[in-house]
């Protein structure tokens, strides 16, 4: 609670700073340095290792807007930043993976990597990538160091998305006008409602649900299926959020970030589902690694391997453990079944009429939130809990 | 060309059920989903003999039928 009122008394402080203490000129310098002191607070070590990558995409960019072996640069680029990514990402578990290992053999190997991740590393890579890959197409308009580095470090959203896109927040940058109290209003607004959705909602809710699925055999079989759906209702609260506090923060700075969540329990399809949540980084994991490996010219068994790859791919960046590669694998066949039932409804026009009937729509939407909430067990339980859970329930 | 492109559209993604406007968005509405964007993608290429490299792809290029026109054209135009 300290932290909270801490964090408010700089925001606060550094709205009036914004808008009515330093000419327009200054503002994103402004907006830069705090957002380099909100960091410093939370992980001081992190900051000369992102304002080196900054630098470094900054000054590779020039050379690829030149043509001067942009696509070498590029993917040399590419290679660095996801090397990076993976390396801190992951380094734990190929550590314990090696000393593992090592110990079957007579002498002993111990390997040491930096467990310190760097905090936001995953959405600040997302926004490098992002930029230097836009440059290369030539769709990223010439900006200042600052102002490429408030994007890509820009406070509000730089720990946890959303993953705004660079024109986008660059064109606001540009065309920042004075303060406007609609978008105080909202943003504050956005703000309480993220505070009541996180730390009201999901926090008492979990501490509710989790007794239950920890020991379901002690609990009514219906309780248990109440749990689950609210395992999956918790997740949305928390990160949502977060979200809306996030988004609430930067309209009070005057930027509109995109929104991360739209309606996703009321989807009638998994796809339709994939599109309305985590929509910044979904929609950026279907553009930067979808489409360019597996959109050229394919097979439907082409398709059908990328969504695979993709979800399997997505989960994996959540948390490198089985519970992920399983969750992966469990929503990359829900897609290529839906994908498989789209192809099926295309070649056979009675299903297709079928499928429109009016009583169509609540059967899909409740048959894709059970789907759906069902795996967010994987997010809250280790495989042992889950399958006493399914137990339980079946 | 933008007959063809429609008739594609329509036949594919809206079952011919009704028609498709030149600036109605097609990711925003639902009609086309990026599945729906790599078959679009394939049937561009391969009726306009054109190439369409995936890591030059801005989904917003395709967001209407205008859109699509533009982006062909200007790749017809190189």
């Amino acid at each position: 609670m300290e932290n909270l009122f801490k964090y408010f008394f700089f925001l606060g402080s550094s709205v009036i700073v914004y808008w009515f203490l330093l000419p327009s000129q200054w503002r994103s310098l402004f907006l830069f340095a705090i957002s380099l002191i909100f960091m410093a607070f939370l992980n001081l070590q992190s900051i000369p290792y992102f304002l080196l990558h900054i630098g470094l995409v900054y000054g590779v960019s020039f050379y690829i807007e030149k043509g001067r072996r942009k696509r070498l640069l590029l993917i040399l680029t590419l290679i660095w930043l996801v090397g990076n990514l993976c390396f801190f990402k992951y380094s734990e578990l190929f550590s314990r993976a090696i000393v593992e290992f090592g110990s079957a053999f007579p002498w002993t190997l111990r390997v040491e990597f930096p467990t310190l991740l760097p905090l936001g590393i995953s959405y600040i890579m997302f926004r490098l990538i992002h930029y230097i890959v836009e440059v290369y197409r030539k769709k990223a308009s010439r900006s200042s160091f600052i102002d490429f580095g408030l994007y890509v470090l820009f406070f509000p959203t730089f720990l946890a998305g959303p993953v705004e896109r660079f024109q986008r927040f660059h064109s606001q940058t540009m065309e920042m006008k004075g303060p406007d109290l609609s978008s105080i209003n909202w943003g504050l607004f956005r703000i309480l409602s993220g505070i009541a959705k996180k730390f009201v909602l999901a926090d008492n809710l979990i501490q509710w649900i989790i007794p239950v699925l920890h020991s379901p055999e002690s609990h009514p079989r219906f309780l248990v299926l109440l749990c689950i759906y609210g395992t999956a209702i918790q997740v949305y609260l928390d990160f949502s959020g977060y979200t809306d506090m996030a988004l609430g923060v930067a309209r009070l700075f005057g930027y509109r970030i995109m929104e991360n969540f739209n309606r996703p329990f009321f989807q009638r399809n998994i796809a339709m589902f994939w599109r309305n949540w985590h929509i910044s980084v979904y929609s950026w994991i279907r553009d930067y690694f979808f489409f360019p490996f597996f959109g050229y010219r394919p097979s439907n068994l082409k398709i059908y391997f990328g969504i695979f790859a993709t979800m399997i791919v997505f989960m994996l960046w959540h948390k490198g453990n089985l519970n992920f590669l399983l969750l992966g694998i469990y929503h990359g066949l829900g897609l290529v079944v839906w994908q498989f039932f789209q192809e099926v409804k295309r070649k056979y026009p009675p299903i297709r009429k079928w499928s429109l009937r009016s009583y169509f729509n609540p059967v899909a939407i409740f048959f894709t939130f059970n789907f759906v909430s069902f795996s967010f067990l994987f997010f809250r339980l280790d495989l042992t809990q889950i399958y006493a859970v399914l137990d339980r329930i079946f | 060309m933008k007959e063809k492109i429609k008739n594609f559209i329509v036949e594919n993604f809206l079952f011919k059920e009704r028609g498709l406007e030149d600036n109605e968005p097609l990711f925003e509405s639902g009609i086309i989903d990026s599945l729906g964007l790599i078959k679009l993608l394939a049937f561009i290429e391969k009726t306009f003999n054109i190439s369409l490299n995936m890591s030059e792809i801005d989904i917003e290029d395709f967001n209407t039928l205008n859109d699509i026109l533009e982006t062909i054209q200007k790749k017809m135009d190189q």
